[in-house]
């Protein structure tokens, strides 16, 4: 069906464009003389350079894309950075809870006095949810800073590079201990 | 004739006094080079473009830039980067401007512009007084011991002057002639062999029809050389401004 379809779509390429041909010759718009032939060695040679080049020429463009691509892995994206510190400190937040509840359980008050169980129990939920939502809070504004942080610095890098004004030495050192900073700040996690 | 597709046809006359500012094909040809140009600079770095991971056409326009970057900072020595860059930018414009206009000229039917002593010539001249300017600026008077190399006898001295100060000032027209006669005479020859071709082909005879297969498939050939040659002779007047420009800089 769908073989049919393009061999039909290419019979009427074919149709329309005899048609034109002949159109335009006889309104004298389409001359032949010799420029036609320099136009038909032209197309033949793109079409065979595309034929012959074309796969080579792509694979050269494919490798250089990779290999930018595994570069850019290398580094860790800041997203997925955060969403794993988060989880690490969900978990220990819940551990660090179950080991309160155990706690509070093995008290010897909290078996005559069952009302007091419920409401530490309720605290502990209150606490929890609470640090939770401070959790989120601490990422979301982290990572807000990291991406100002991030773009700042690139501004400055780019704006410089293309002021033409010569950075000093001590510019650049300032510079780099600076991105330090900040890429310490990523990789240490001080999202807590 | 084959010089024909040479001609320059003013396209809106227009004369102002003695001087003559009529739109020519070559003109119209600049502009759309440069229209072109500029639109695919627009779709790689706006509209869909400008990603840290580039598709195809970004890849190219970058493998360009960084092509015309390496042979700055390879072929011109002993200054710092930033320094360099100062020079970056015309240097890339040349190089663009050559490789799309030589590009463009080999596209039957269209109008080569490089293939004009004046336009080549305006370039290489203009640049070369710039790489004047640039020597001066940067050693003053004692740019002239340009001319003189070291170690030279004095008897010798106003002979090798003369020399130095001749091969200097032809390097400009050198420049210009070597793009424009590549240019012109790749085409010339295209044109001539397709109507040798195009005779045999007029003839009404079948020895001959079986013959011009031989024209034909030159041009063929021809038309694979030219494509280099466009490529090749951007590259060339590119790396001759920077080595100009590194002989200005660095004094021997």
């Amino acid at each position: 069906m769908r073989l049919s379809s393009t061999n039909m779509d290419a019979r009427k390429m074919l149709f329309a464009a005899i048609l034109s041909i002949c159109a335009l010759s006889s309104k004298k718009i389409l001359i032949y003389n010799e420029e036609m032939i320099v136009a038909l060695c032209f197309i033949g040679f793109i079409i065979f350079s595309r034929k012959s080049l074309g796969t080579t020429f792509k694979v050269t463009l494919d490798g250089r894309i990779q290999a930018i691509q595994e570069e850019l892995q290398q580094f860790p994206n800041p997203n997925e950075v955060v969403l794993l510190e988060s989880n690490e400190q969900q978990r220990l937040l819940r551990i660090s809870l179950r080991i309160c509840g155990t706690v509070v359980e093995s008290l010897p008050m909290a078996r005559c006095a069952p009302k007091c169980e419920k409401t530490v129990q309720a605290l502990l939920c209150r606490n929890l949810n609470v640090k939770l939502a401070t959790l989120t809070n601490a990422i979301s504004s982290r990572r807000i800073r990291f991406q100002d942080d991030l773009v700042t610095k690139f501004y400055t890098l780019v704006g410089k590079q293309f002021a033409y004004s010569c950075i000093s030495k001590a510019e650049r050192v300032e510079f780099i201990r600076e991105s330090l900073v900040v890429l310490r700040m990523v990789r240490g996690g001080g999202f807590s | 004739s084959p010089l024909d597709q040479f001609e320059i046809v003013p396209l809106i006359p227009m004369h102002i006094g003695n001087f003559y500012f009529s739109f020519t094909n070559s003109s119209l040809f600049m502009l759309l080079t440069l229209s072109f140009f500029l639109l695919l600079i627009h779709f790689v770095t706006k509209k869909g473009g400008g990603n840290l991971v580039p598709n195809a056409w970004q890849s190219l326009v970058e493998l360009l830039y960084d092509f015309v970057l390496n042979l700055v900072k390879e072929q011109i020595g002993g200054l710092s980067g930033n320094v360099k860059q100062m020079f970056f930018p015309c240097i890339l414009v040349t190089f663009l401007f050559l490789l799309f206009c030589n590009l463009q000229g080999m596209i039957p039917y269209s109008f080569t512009v490089t293939s004009h002593f004046l336009i080549t010539l305006a370039l290489s001249f203009s640049i070369f007084i710039g790489i004047t300017i640039v020597g001066f600026q940067r050693h003053g008077l004692h740019f002239f011991s340009f001319l003189l190399p070291a170690g030279v006898p004095l008897p010798l001295a106003p002979f090798l002057v003369l020399l130095e100060l001749i091969s200097y000032c032809f390097r400009a027209l050198s420049l210009g002639i070597r793009l424009f006669a590549n240019m012109m005479a790749g085409h010339s020859l295209v044109k001539i062999l397709s109507g040798f071709a195009w005779t045999m082909l007029c003839m009404n005879d079948i020895f001959y029809f079986i013959g011009a297969l031989g024209p034909l498939f030159i041009v063929l050939a021809l038309t694979g050389l030219e494509l280099g040659v466009a490529i090749l002779q951007a590259y060339v007047f590119t790396i001759l401004i920077c080595i100009y420009l590194n002989d200005a800089i660095n004094l021997h």
